[in-house]
């Protein structure tokens, strides 16, 4: 019968598909295999990606049987498929760079090769506090690459226009008058949304005072630390008077008012430049100059640190030594290393490379300021803090919603730390 | 109210009728064409948001998503994927549909109730163990199994089959027994042709299901080269700190089309399954 | 429930049953009574056992202990628990996916029957063109696409949304910036994904409805909306009780479109609980945390579809012993 003629060649239609796919599915699996055996698979951003190409040419000088294959992914994008792929045990990159805040998340999930052996010679050489998140249990798992040492970027034109020397900022609370000036004429002095805060800023501004979400024992620390509070109750003075733009970080607005002049300041870390002059605000070049950040006290502490990252192997890697040859050159190259920072204002935590005469060079966008000393002097102050552990993920989201609450009025600065304070015990399991 | 005066009102509800059906229809309908028409602007234009139309018609969204994503493998991961789902899930269906429907066992309402109640169980709740398992048991991640094998007899599409072979007349299977046939012969030859229009139907809702499934593959698709197409849209990448809308919306047009054409050549029969479906026993 | 299947022919009740010597007839006919349909139906509970009830056992078993998915899972006991009662986070989450349910389940609901009710009126010519339309964003439920073509159209800057209401006169709206209006935003674009799924239920229960009720009451002197709301509806009450079901269970499984419309923002105000038991589980791999989770969430929606049947339920007995 037709019926059933028809039914038996769908029938046998459909299996002849999935057969084809299977079959496809086994030979594809097969031939990708087999391309993996001298290329390596390296997990970055922009702009960290585009630095480290800078090192290519050489390398591949010096290494002309290993390939490099880039992918390019947000930060955020790297941490959810790391995460994923250590859930399933398999999709690891050989090389990836991570930045300081996840590392050691990563070294804690055990899947990140151990470079111990051939990290030790580079131990002096890089700065102390960068290896902290690398290490576990005395083993070496990454090798640092860029420290955030950070500083105070102004705008010369509306400084000019508010009748204030960049100089005279020393300290917060003379930040916190520039600001009111600044108001008189609608300008905000810096941007910190309300709703959407990433708690970033105020971050930076505890590892400015080597506070941190726990001491150095790993016990929770703030909301049992009166200068914690006393920094989140001066961002909250900030937002009362409103000095501050609600606008939240890298979204369109806020790259809008950098450009436009409607930001006088910028209390971020070195790498911002890198933003600022490729695409953020190109045409503002010679605008911008770079003070110390203002401190709490009179003489102390001019920096933080924000940010930084790493580049790990791992584990799964079937190519550790083209790998390790790869950072060894990247990273452990003084020369290699100052020509990325000029190239792309990432700051080098390798001491070595802050001896090449690049960190002389006068910049022109920031109006032939010699930012580069600056950014070495301010490097070597930054204190060591608490605020980058295993659980950063979840102590920054934990302390973000309650920091928007603030923000937002819902509550008082000491509500706002004891319930971010108890929710990072109960999930971290700390104390 | 006299003849004349009720065909003015009736004038007018009719007008109200269609119009609050046109705003509706214009409601579903604009997103697929705002859709289309971002994925034919350059990025600037997506950004600036001044002009409906483009103002610079571009393909280039389109040659940037298949140059930056491995976008042909994922369309046919995603192809071969919900092919495979859609012909296991339709035979294991039509088979237990037709258990239920067609026989009395001892027990087949309680069994049948069973099966039903299961619908209640969320995803949520055994996402991670049967991750777990398809890990460390199974050794199925980065493989298509996990998507087709476990909801190939699904509660739904056993409730959907036996809604359709309830109709079926008994004398048919009957008259095929007194004739000799054995009963996997009479399932195959009768009752399956039988039922191709519930086939279709539900092979539609799986179809559809499982090429826009996400969270799941997700979780056991690690590798790019094995990613379906959503996948490949939550991977994409643009001008940095920006959302890359303009190679998103190309993206999101290829993987709709085929849906879309799909839908208008088979929508009568999924809409007969899903009203079929929806009127309870 | 429906009908009852026809008997085969020659079945032979228990007690008429032949002895011995018609034994193997017996046999062959158990069997193929019993046999064939359990075979049938077999492969439903054997996947349903190994894929759906080991992992719920599994589950459980996990949500007593710690694990991070490498190493060694330490029991724990109710600590999990215990410490979910605290978590304020994942009952903000439960608390969003109310709100989400209560902003729109009624507007979805309510419609769903208009356009169901409109669709079947004597007013419509070419009714399948009209639901065609109206169910076409059924293929797109769900999908990555349809999160990301809302995200763009409801941007506060570049997105159409903005535009049209500037055209209507209206300022703009924060869709995606506030609160409030992200969890509408959300709403919007689960209510445009199934609303013509719900008005196709509707649609068939309508249909299934006798038009000599309708005529009676139309005879009596009733108008049209009485009839609708006193006949009509109440006899499309399982239908709507099924339809608000599915919302339930849809509204607090929402992973999707509040992780790409919002990313679970802006101040955790469209975190869904699934989005809690995954961030939990792939991000802070605390597995057996987030099994703890899931099931405290299971109780929850299980509660809510029971008190909601029960409301509704008991008002049926009532129909049914006034008619």
């Amino acid at each position: 019968m037709d019926g059933r003629g028809n039914l038996r060649r769908l029938a046998e239609g459909a299996a002849a598909v999935v057969a084809l796919a299977a079959l496809v599915a086994v030979v594809a699996g097969g031939a990708t295999a087999h391309r993996a055996a001298t290329t390596l698979t390296i997990w970055c951003w922009t702009p960290s990606d585009d630095a480290l190409k800078t090192g290519d040419a050489g390398f591949t000088k010096a290494h002309p049987d290993i390939q490099l294959n880039y992918v390019q992914l947000k930060p955020q994008d790297v941490y959810q498929k790391l995460q994923l792929d250590a859930a399933a045990g398999s999709g690891f990159p050989d090389v990836s760079c991570i930045e300081d805040s996840h590392l050691a998340q990563f070294t804690k999930l055990g899947i990140l090769a151990d470079i111990t052996k051939q990290a030790a010679p580079y131990r002096t050489q890089v700065q102390a506090y960068k290896w902290t998140q690398a290490t576990l249990n005395g083993r070496i798992y990454a090798f640092p690459w860029d420290a955030g040492p950070m500083a105070l970027f102004y705008r010369r034109s509306v400084f000019k226009q508010a009748g204030i020397t960049p100089s005279s900022i020393h300290t917060w609370n003379d930040f916190y008058l520039a600001g009111l000036k600044l108001k008189k004429l609608g300008i905000p002095i810096w941007l910190q949304a309300k709703a959407q805060n990433d708690a970033r800023f105020f971050e930076d501004l505890l590892w400015q005072q080597g506070l941190g979400y726990v001491d150095a024992q790993g016990h929770v620390t703030l909301d049992k630390n009166p200068k914690i509070l006393a920094t989140l109750e001066f961002m909250g003075k900030m937002w009362k008077a409103g000095i501050l733009g609600d606008l939240g970080e890298w979204t369109d607005p806020w790259y809008k008012a950098i450009n436009d002049g409607n930001a006088a300041t910028l209390p971020m870390a070195a790498w911002m430049g890198t933003f600022l002059k490729s695409w953020l605000a190109p045409k503002t070049s010679g605008d911008w100059g770079v003070v110390p950040l203002p401190s709490w006290t009179p003489n102390g502490v001019q920096t933080a640190n924000d940010g930084g990252s790493a580049l790990a192997i791992f584990k799964s890697s079937a190519s550790s030594d083209a790998a390790w040859a790869y950072i060894q050159y990247h990273l452990g190259r003084a020369d290699v290393q100052a020509r990325m920072y000029v190239q792309s204002d990432i700051f080098p935590s390798l001491q070595t490379a802050w001896r090449s005469p690049y960190m002389r060079q006068a910049d022109p966008y920031y109006g032939g300021q010699k930012d580069r000393l600056l950014f070495e002097t301010l490097a070597k102050q930054i204190p060591v803090a608490h605020i980058y552990s295993s659980d950063y993920e979840q102590m920054d989201s934990l302390m973000s919603a309650e920091l928007q609450k603030y923000a937002l009025g819902k509550e008082t600065a000491q509500q706002a730390l004891k319930s971010a304070a108890n929710a990072i015990r109960s999930r971290t399991g700390r104390s | 109210m006299n003849v004349a005066a009720r065909l003015h009102s009736d004038h007018l509800v009719k007008l109200a009728v269609y119009l609050v059906l046109a705003a509706v229809s214009a409601f579903m309908v604009f997103p697929f064409v705002w859709m289309l028409v971002s994925s034919l602007k350059p990025f600037t234009e997506i950004f600036a948001g001044t002009h409906f139309l483009p103002q610079h018609w571009t393909l280039h969204n389109f040659s940037s998503f298949f140059h930056q994503a491995d976008a042909v493998r994922a369309i046919w991961n995603s192809f071969y994927i919900a092919t495979s789902t859609t012909a296991l899930s339709l035979f294991l269906c039509a088979l237990g549909g037709y258990g239920f429907a067609k026989f009395r066992f001892v027990g087949r309402n309680f069994l049948f109730g069973f099966v039903i109640a299961t619908l209640a169980v969320p995803f949520a709740v055994i996402v991670v163990p049967l991750f777990v398992m398809m890990r460390n048991t199974f050794h199925w991640v980065d493989t298509p199994w996990p998507l087709i094998v476990p909801w190939a007899a699904n509660a739904f599409g056993i409730f959907f089959m036996r809604q359709y072979m309830l109709s079926i007349p008994d004398e048919i299977l009957d008259a095929a027994r007194v004739d000799g046939a054995s009963e996997p012969r009479i399932f195959l030859r009768i009752v399956l042709p039988v039922c191709k229009p519930a086939l279709v139907s539900l092979g539609i809702i799986v179809f559809i299901a499982s090429w826009n499934n996400f969270l799941w593959p997700l979780v056991v698709l690690p590798s790019p080269h094995n990613w379906t197409l959503p996948l490949v849209l939550r991977s994409l990448q643009g001008p940095p700190g920006r959302t890359p809308y303009d190679v998103l919306m190309a993206g999101s047009v290829v993987s709709t089309l085929p849906l879309v054409i799909g839908f208008l050549v088979f929508q009568r029969r999924l809409v007969s399954g899903i009203m079929a479906g929806g009127v309870k026993g | 429930m429906g009908w009852i299947a026809g008997q085969p022919a020659e079945t032979v009740s228990p007690a008429a049953r032949p002895a011995r010597a018609a034994g193997t007839l017996v046999v062959r006919r158990r069997f193929r009574r019993l046999g064939w349909p359990l075979l049938f139906v077999s492969p439903f509970f054997v996947l349903f056992a190994v894929f759906s009830l080991y992992p719920i056992g599994f589950s459980f078993w996990l949500s007593l202990r710690e694990w991070s998915l490498t190493g060694p899972a330490r029991w724990v006991g109710l600590a999990n628990y215990r410490a979910l009662f605290h978590d304020a986070l994942f009952w903000q989450s439960m608390l969003n996916a109310g709100l989400l349910f209560l902003i729109y389940v009624p507007a979805m609901t309510f419609l769903a029957l208009v356009l169901a009710a409109l669709l079947n009126s004597r007013y419509v010519r070419l009714q399948g063109f009209w639901r065609t339309l109206i169910f076409l964003p059924y293929i797109m439920s769900g999908t990555v696409a349809a999160a990301f073509t809302f995200q763009l159209m409801l941007d506060r800057n570049a997105g159409y949304a903005n535009k049209f209401l500037s055209l209507l006169g209206v300022s703009p709206v924060p869709w995606l910036d506030n609160t409030w209006w992200a969890r509408i935003s959300l709403g919007m674009l689960v209510l445009w994904a199934w609303l013509g799924y719900n008005m196709l239920i509707m649609l068939a229960g309508l249909q299934a409805i006798p038009p000599e009720l309708g005529e009676a009451a139309r005879v009596d002197g009733a108008g049209p909306l009485r009839i609708f709301w006193h006949i009509t509806v109440p006899l499309l009450r399982p239908v709507i009780v099924f339809a608000v079901t599915l919302s339930i269970i849809g509204t607090f499984s929402l992973f999707t479109e509040p992780l790409l419309l919002t990313n679970g923002g802006p101040a955790n105000a469209t975190t869904t609980p699934v989005l809690q038991i995954w961030q939990n589980t792939f991000s802070f791999l605390r597995v057996g945390y987030s099994a703890a989770m899931s099931w405290i969430y299971f109780a929850v929606i299980v509660v809510i579809a029971l008190t909601q049947y029960f409301l509704v339920s008991r008002r049926d007995r009532y129909l049914e012993a006034r008619s």
